[in-house]
């Protein structure tokens, strides 16, 4: 059988690539077991079933960690945001530029004081980023 | 009942997330999996207590009342007149204080409500962007923005139309958060609000005072995103088709700083679009490289 197709992804989408453990009764498309909601006819795609289940912000704790949520909240913010996110399916169409700085752009003063040194200090990742150089480039 | 599943829901938090709830701060290194089972406890938690405390807030002004009046005007038609006021007030009192108890422990341990409303669905969308078991770095203050810690200026009482305003300033750099995504681009992020508590008074015709406090709440959200130059470019800017990557750097840095102003009876910081607006901004202004396939595909 196929691999998943289903997209992962919030700022990147790519696609799945485990084996595929069934198909999405509704888009056709191959999913893996952990893409694929099974129920009595089948299952659907955890994209498919997401986009039933839309909400427009977080309302609930149950629902945070699961992938219809996440992939609700991830079409109804390329929607309402015009976000198109870098993909291997195909170029990518429209803009989002919110705040960004012009290429080669630095943070002013008060923007470096922000971000360093960090309010609690979260080591590793952060500690070759806390030199000016990261920001002044 | 409401109690009883408040208190079973810190029941069932870990002595980890007790410790937490005490100290209101958080900073690690954990996968989106172990952040969502440490935070989300706490969030469930939260989300009970509040409504408690708000429940508790009402029940103990009116409740003693009641009781009060109760026992007063029931000892007078018991014939009870010398004993009924101190019976009244003892009662009131023993009604009042488990309430006031209730109130002290919710509000003792309650959390900022951006945990839910921003850093919990934040955690759990970045995680897809990134590799199996890599980990988000993130220092959390949830200790709301108006507290004393926080407190910066206490600007001088002004006088406007007759109303008298008082002003206090807090700074509060709430989240702080690092990961490396898996196309190899690394990202971090800064929320920093600024919290202006301004209690405005002014007395009407018959001399009362009236105080109402608001606030406006500035928030800065910074994003740094640098992306491999060897899987991405700079999209032409239509504002400066000049702008190219510099030639030869191994990576393309990117920033962006966006300031949103919120207003109202309670201090809240920006929305989870308006963070992840920021971020995502980042990434709109490269684009894949298409001569070959993405590495992170």
């Amino acid at each position: 059988m196929s691999n998943c197709t289903v997209r992962r992804g919030f700022l990147t989408l790519s696609a799945c690539g485990e084996p595929a453990a069934g198909v999405c009764r509704t888009c056709g498309r191959p999913a893996c077991a952990e893409h694929l909601v099974r129920d009595l006819t089948g299952g659907v795609c955890t994209e498919c079933g997401a986009t039933q289940h839309a909400t427009d912000e977080p309302t609930d704790t149950e629902d945070w960690g699961t992938d219809s949520w996440r992939y609700g909240y991830r079409d109804r913010f390329y929607q309402d945001s015009g976000y198109r996110p870098p993909s291997a399916d195909g170029p990518r169409t429209g803009a989002l530029a919110t705040g960004a700085l012009a290429a080669g752009g630095t943070f002013d003063d008060r923007d470096r004081e922000s971000f360093d040194p960090p309010t609690v200090d979260a080591g590793g990742l952060l500690e070759e980023d806390t030199g000016p150089s990261l920001f002044d480039s | 009942m409401r109690l009883i599943e408040t208190y079973r829901a810190y029941r069932a938090l870990t002595p980890e997330q007790r410790r937490l709830l005490k100290e209101k701060q958080v900073a690690g290194e954990y996968t989106p999996a172990q952040w969502l089972g440490l935070l989300a406890g706490l969030a469930a938690y939260d989300r009970q207590a509040d409504a408690v405390r708000t429940w508790a807030t009402t029940a103990m002004i009116v409740t003693p009342m009641l009781v009060f009046f109760g026992a007063l005007f029931g000892s007078i038609a018991l014939g009870y007149e010398s004993l009924a006021i101190p019976v009244a007030l003892g009662l009131a009192l023993l009604t009042a204080a488990p309430l006031v108890a209730i109130f002290l422990a919710t509000r003792a341990t309650d959390l900022a409500d951006r945990l839910g409303a921003v850093a919990i669905p934040l955690v759990s969308l970045i995680g897809e962007d990134l590799r199996p078991h890599a980990k988000v770095q993130l220092a959390l203050d949830l200790r709301g923005g108006a507290t004393k810690p926080k407190l910066t200026a206490t600007p001088p009482a002004r006088n406007e139309d007759g109303r008298s305003i008082r002003e206090r300033v807090f700074r509060d750099p709430w989240m702080n958060g690092a990961a490396v995504l898996r196309d190899g681009a690394r990202l971090r992020w800064r929320i920093d609000d600024e919290v202006h508590e301004l209690r405005v008074s002014h007395s009407n015709a018959r001399g009362k005072t009236k105080t109402k406090t608001k606030f406006r709440v500035d928030t800065r959200v910074l994003a740094a995103l640098d992306l491999p130059a060897a899987g991405y470019r700079l999209r032409p800017n239509p504002a400066d088709p000049t702008t190219r990557a510099p030639a030869l750097e191994k990576w393309i840095k990117l920033r962006a700083r966006v300031r949103t102003r919120q207003k109202g009876t309670q201090p809240r910081s920006a929305s989870l679009s308006a963070v992840l607006k920021t971020i995502a901004g980042l990434y709109a202004r490269a684009e894949p490289i298409r001569t070959k396939e993405p590495s992170h595909v």
